[in-house]
């Protein structure tokens, strides 16, 4: 079948340079058998119109004066042929990537109710600017996804989305046939999004289709001027505001308040930021307290500022109207902190059982909800009274899939993760020991542990001195006390061939998780919460020896029991996964695929708002 | 030797003092990772080799500065060091 005709409509004002830059790179990456460029000069007074009829392969729509950026790319959309879609593409976009038309073309036509497609945007300097856009009810700042993140190939995957920039946004002729062209209630600034949520009501999803990116130089027409730019911006705004606040106040459908910790570099406060984003997706309106503090186990305050748009927005709404249904989402030993009249204490531990003052707290909540059939297990044995939910974690698979760039090892050198904090829980020794017997130095294989400890009375350089490993064993690297923002944590994963997580207890195994969703294969201790998400056809499970009592620091251990990973079967499957490259691969294929189909936080998010509807 | 102040104002200015400090050890391995980065294989390598007392070490924690203190770093520049410091294969 002939692919369907598209228009690419490019809109000039002035800055001949920026044009030229965009057609020459357009002409140069673009199939135009099945498409036409129209360029419209909005009036320009520099070279531009002189040089644009200098391009027989352009047709040119000449508006005499500036008529604005709705009103001019109107003019496009209105000049294109009526049977053909239409792609807005902004002069200041550059073009590098081969059959970046036809991919959006397909995208667009993958089905019925596909009615515009954006694309990832970088900066020249190679940072992502641009994944998609979303605007909260709250402050009518219209926001861009994955803004300003050094770019590892996140967001590769065609997803839906609130909105795009339309920098670049091809659009089905169905759409335009619908709703018309840009709303022109609007002159600059919003119309995007304004033209996304109308095609919505219309009944046309909005993707984002992660397989293209094109660069974006930002240089809008009013960035000189910052006056006209807040003029139009604010205008914009208003006009925008008042078209959609009930609207957008209506997606919300559930309300909870959700006490917890975001600011600190802790398993809940990163697992914290994702849930809070999912559920705000999916509908349920969250207000967001710190749980901590003084006069708590951890008496530390939290830093007000989350570094993120969307988390400071859910911190500013408390002090609002307090909805009914509140979660502590923490230790057991912060439940009793819970402000709601219906109380949730969302918890996890990686022991077989919880501490009595847990039991005490949680009893104390109308309901417990943990991530694991292990853990729930592990309550109800310890003596807990009231409902248990498992309601599992999830990963961010726009940040870990197989297709996030790594820096592979040049000496290719097969490569075992482990990353972990340094303490008794994760086996540490037994990891660096049995690696360093199990091969030796000539081996092509490496081990690279990612360390972290932050409690002074631990010397880990001597701790590994300690373990007196040999010269002619397996070489193993590390990174000590390295902290790497979380947008680029996958590709810490995707320059490895193996993920190890051979500790005694896990609450879910984040780091885990992660791996697998980045492809890789895993070897992971055959006990506790992971199992949630682990089995042999997607990672190699590590036996153990038996349960053995808790010895750790940690309080909360004391009287329960761990396992014992036996060392001799981790130098089994050392052995075994560099010695079968390809199952190991086809396991770490298969582990990516399972994340991304059941695994991810939208699920989790889901499994809350289905758990709050129950609770009305 | 070691010093106890009991001072409050005294005490402000060494937490000040001590925070400046942290700031310039962060500055400067942030300046280490990237010169390093951009040194060639051999050059980098040569480097490590040089001031390494463990060359016969299967691992190496020259760079190694014990302590609880955690330094944000990019993945690719981190990587690419560690790749360069790794202990060469070819010496067992």
């Amino acid at each position: 079948m002939t692919p369907r005709r598209a228009a690419i409509v490019v809109l000039c004002w002035n800055r001949w340079e920026l044009t030229r830059r965009c057609l020459e790179t357009l002409k140069a990456h673009t199939d135009l058998a099945n498409a036409e460029v129209i360029a419209v000069d909005n009036g320009s007074t520099d070279e531009t119109p002189a040089r644009l009829a200098e391009l027989p392969w352009v047709r040119v729509v000449t508006n005499w004066e500036n008529l604005g950026y709705v009103r001019g790319n109107n003019a496009g959309i209105a000049a294109a042929p009526n049977d053909a879609d239409v792609v807005l593409l902004n002069n200041d976009v550059e073009v590098h990537q081969e059959g970046w038309l036809d991919t959006l073309r397909e995208a667009a036509h993958a089905a019925p109710d596909v009615g515009i497609v954006g694309c990832r945007l970088v900066l020249p300097d190679g940072r992502l600017l641009h994944a998609g856009t979303y605007v909260l009810p709250d402050t009518f700042w219209g926001q861009q996804i994955g803004a300003l993140e050094t770019d590892v190939n996140q967001y590769a995957r065609t997803r839906d989305v609130e909105g795009i920039v339309f920098a670049c946004a091809y659009v089905r002729r169905e759409v335009i046939a619908k709703i018309g062209g840009l709303s022109e209630k609007f002159r600059s600034y919003f119309e995007d999004t304004d033209f996304c949520l109308r095609a919505k009501e219309a009944g046309f999803r909005t993707v984002v289709c992660g397989a293209v990116t094109l660069v974006h130089h930002e240089h809008g027409s009013t960035s000189d001027q910052p006056k006209t730019f807040e003029t139009l911006f604010q205008e914009s705004r208003k006009t925008f505001r008042g078209l959609w606040e009930k609207k957008l106040e209506a997606r919300y459908r559930h309300d909870v308040t959700w006490q917890s910790i975001l600011n600190f570099p802790t398993g809940y406060a990163m697992s914290c930021r994702e849930i809070l984003r999912a559920c705000d997706a999916e509908g349920v309106r969250v207000s967001y307290e710190y749980v901590y503090g003084p006069g708590t186990p951890f008496p530390v305050r939290e830093e007000e500022n989350a570094r993120d748009y969307l988390l400071n927005v859910l911190t500013a709404r408390r002090g609002g109207r307090r909805p009914d249904v509140a979660v502590v989402y923490g230790q057991g030993d912060v439940f009793d902190r819970n402000k709601g009249r219906h109380r949730i204490g969302y918890t996890m531990l990686e022991v077989d059982g919880f501490p009595e003052e847990w039991v005490r707290q949680a009893n104390g909540m109308d309901e417990v909800w943990v991530p694991s059939a292990f853990n729930r297990d592990g309550f109800l044995g310890s003596g807990l009274k009231k409902p248990v939910h498992v309601m599992p974690l999830g990963v961010d698979v726009d940040h870990f899939h197989p297709a996030i760039r790594g820096v592979p090892n040049p000496g290719g050198d097969f490569v075992f993760l482990a990353s972990f904090e340094w303490g008794e829980r994760k086996r540490a020794d037994m990891i660096l020991k049995v690696f360093n017997q199990t091969f030796r130095r000539k081996d092509s294989v490496v081990l690279v542990c990612k360390i972290i400890n932050v409690n002074k009375a631990t010397n880990v350089r001597a701790q590994i001195d300690a373990l007196g490993l040999s010269a002619n064993g397996g070489r193993i690297a590390f990174l000590h006390n390295k902290e790497f923002p979380y947008h680029q944590l996958g590709a810490l994963y995707r320059s490895a061939d193996c993920y190890v997580s051979a500790g005694r207890g896990e609450g879910w195994d984040m780091p885990l998780m992660e791996a697998m969703a980045c492809g890789l294969p895993s070897i992971a201790t055959d006990w506790g919460a992971h199992q949630e998400f682990v089995h042999d056809g997607i990672s190699y499970p590590l036996g153990i020896r038996g349960l053995v009592p808790a010895d750790a620091r940690a309080p909360y251990y004391k009287g329960f029991r761990w396992a014992d990973p036996d060392p001799e079967h981790l130098a089994h499957l050392f052995r075994h996964v560099v010695e079968h490259h390809d199952e190991a691969a086809g396991k770490g294929r298969r582990a990516a695929a399972e994340m991304a189909a059941k695994w991810t936080w939208d699920h989790a998010a889901r499994r809350i708002a289905k758990r709050l509807e129950a609770i009305g | 030797m070691t010093e106890t102040v009991s001072d409050d104002a005294e005490l402000d200015r060494l937490r000040k003092e001590a925070a400046e400090l942290r700031d310039l050890v962060r500055a400067l391995s942030a300046a280490l990772v990237r010169a390093t980065a951009a040194l060639p294989l051999d050059a980098a390598l040569a480097l490590a080799r040089s001031e390494s007392a463990e060359g016969a070490a299967p691992f190496r924690l020259t760079e190694w500065h014990e302590g609880i203190e955690v330094t944000r770093g990019d993945v690719a520049s981190e990587m690419a060091l560690l790749w360069k410091r790794l202990p060469p294969r070819e010496n067992a």
